[in-house]
């Protein structure tokens, strides 16, 4: 090996531009292979081209303190942390191996059915979550949660999921129906059914005919769609269950349209806290 | 004499590589490169024009790329397959790889560079900085300390 270095006679732009075709996983790798590959790999050129094109866009709507950063690298990895934007109303990330944007639409940013009445929602603050405020579920039959974004704001050529971001309250009650979540975007639909509350109890009533009626016809109208999600645990602290996913190809089809609705099991529900609706890139 | 062109309609440029060997070659090929567009831009036009940085294996390496990236245009199956010729190339001739590489940087050709950094970062992707290290013959030239805290700064990347 020794004395046979290859790449010595390159100059270090055309190094950076090597590792620029690579993904960020593999230029923290290339970094150790010599010093040469450290330096071209933590180049700004090659951070740059990992960066969302319109991060300058993010940046300057980002709420304070401004993302201070000496390096394109360290902005990168700084974003890969959420950053609020839109007034407190969403969040903006990177997903670490392939640069792609991540959102949270905050609970403000939804249509939330009854969402403005204090007897049935309240707007409240925790301290584990990103933003100011969440939503907790008092009491309702009719529970309905919708969010959209602009498709140009996601990463083109990219398939996403939808997520919502919850957690339940010790208390909470009525939300083990299966609520059926759905993503629409252009001339894509894709539907789901989530299971918010997977041990959950009815307060005041037990199983009747009708619930197990409704039950069955829901399990029937829902069988191709596979088995329902339940929340998953976050390291964030948060839970999420799965809405659905879609392939955002050039940002051209106006906004995604994503929802849950559970209105059909006639029980009262109650606990449910809301942070938010998440996407994110789905990776390989 | 080396003729890199059978058509008598275009312009024919000519070159001598470093280590002697002259080449004819179309205009529309030659002005692939910026560095031949900037020297017949300064009026080397009429005369042989000097690449001391390459040598004759290696300008033809250069031609022959040059050509096949025209042909490829719009076809994506040709691209396939030039872009998995990286590869081969690195993994039996690391050598010429980096002449190719050194070459078409001097004779600052976009569209191969494009190609042939593709190729090394197709080449990169997934492998462990001890294995691109054994498979390109570069020496690691860090400390015991200084890998330790690359490896250590970089940890997600290595999981």
């Amino acid at each position: 090996m020794e004395g046979l270095d290859l790449f010595s006679n390159l100059p270090e732009g055309c190094i950076s531009h090597i590792i620029s075709f690579t993904s960020p996983r593999d230029a923290c790798r290339s970094s150790a292979v010599c010093s040469i590959f450290r330096s071209a790999s933590e180049s700004d050129s090659v951070w740059e081209s990992f960066l969302p094109p319109d991060y300058p866009d993010v940046l300057a709507g980002s709420v304070s303190p401004p993302v201070r950063f000496s390096s394109k690298k360290e902005l990168f990895f700084r974003l890969c942390d959420p950053v609020l934007i839109d007034d407190n109303k969403m969040s903006f990330s990177i997903e670490k191996r392939t640069g792609r944007k991540c959102y949270m639409l905050s609970a403000r940013k939804l249509w939330i059915t009854w969402g403005d009445t204090p007897r049935y929602w309240k707007w409240t603050s925790l301290p584990e979550s990103r933003f100011p405020e969440v939503a907790e579920l008092l009491g309702v039959c009719w529970l309905e949660i919708s969010g959209k974004i602009d498709a140009h704001l996601l990463s083109p050529k990219t398939t996403y999921k939808a997520y919502l971001v919850i957690k339940l309250g010790e208390e909470a009650y009525g939300l083990d129906y299966p609520a059926e979540t759905s993503i629409k975007l252009g001339d894509h639909a894709s539907n789901k059914i989530a299971i918010l509350q997977q041990d959950g109890t009815r307060r005041f009533q037990s199983w009747t005919a009708l619930d197990q009626l409704n039950m069955w016809r829901s399990s029937q109208s829902v069988s191709n769609r596979g088995d329902g999600q339940v929340p998953q645990a976050r390291s964030d602290g948060w839970m999420e269950i799965e809405m659905g996913e879609f392939f955002n190809d050039e940002g051209e089809e106006g906004d995604i349209e994503m929802s849950l609705m559970e209105v059909n099991g006639g029980q009262w529900k109650s606990g449910l806290i809301v942070e938010g609706i998440e996407m994110r890139p789905v990776c390989n | 004499m080396a003729s890199t062109s059978n058509s008598t309609s275009s312009k024919i440029i000519t070159l001598r590589s470093s280590d002697g060997e002259v080449f004819e070659v179309e205009e529309s090929v030659a002005l692939e490169s910026n560095l031949i567009r900037r020297m017949m831009e300064d009026d080397c036009a009429n005369n042989i024009i000097p690449l001391p940085n390459v040598t004759a294996p290696i300008f033809y390496l250069v031609i022959e790329h040059c050509k096949k990236h025209a042909e490829m245009k719009d076809n994506k199956e040709k691209k396939k397959e030039l872009r998995s010729q990286g590869e081969e190339l690195l993994k039996s001739d690391p050598h010429t790889y980096s002449n190719l590489m050194e070459a078409v940087n001097y004779l600052d050709i976009k569209s191969l560079m494009d190609l042939t950094a593709q190729w090394l970062a197709d080449f990169l992707k997934g492998k462990s900085p001890r294995l691109i290290r054994e498979l390109l013959k570069i020496k690691n030239d860090f400390t015991p300390e200084e890998e330790a805290e690359i490896l250590e700064r970089n940890r997600w990347a290595f999981d």
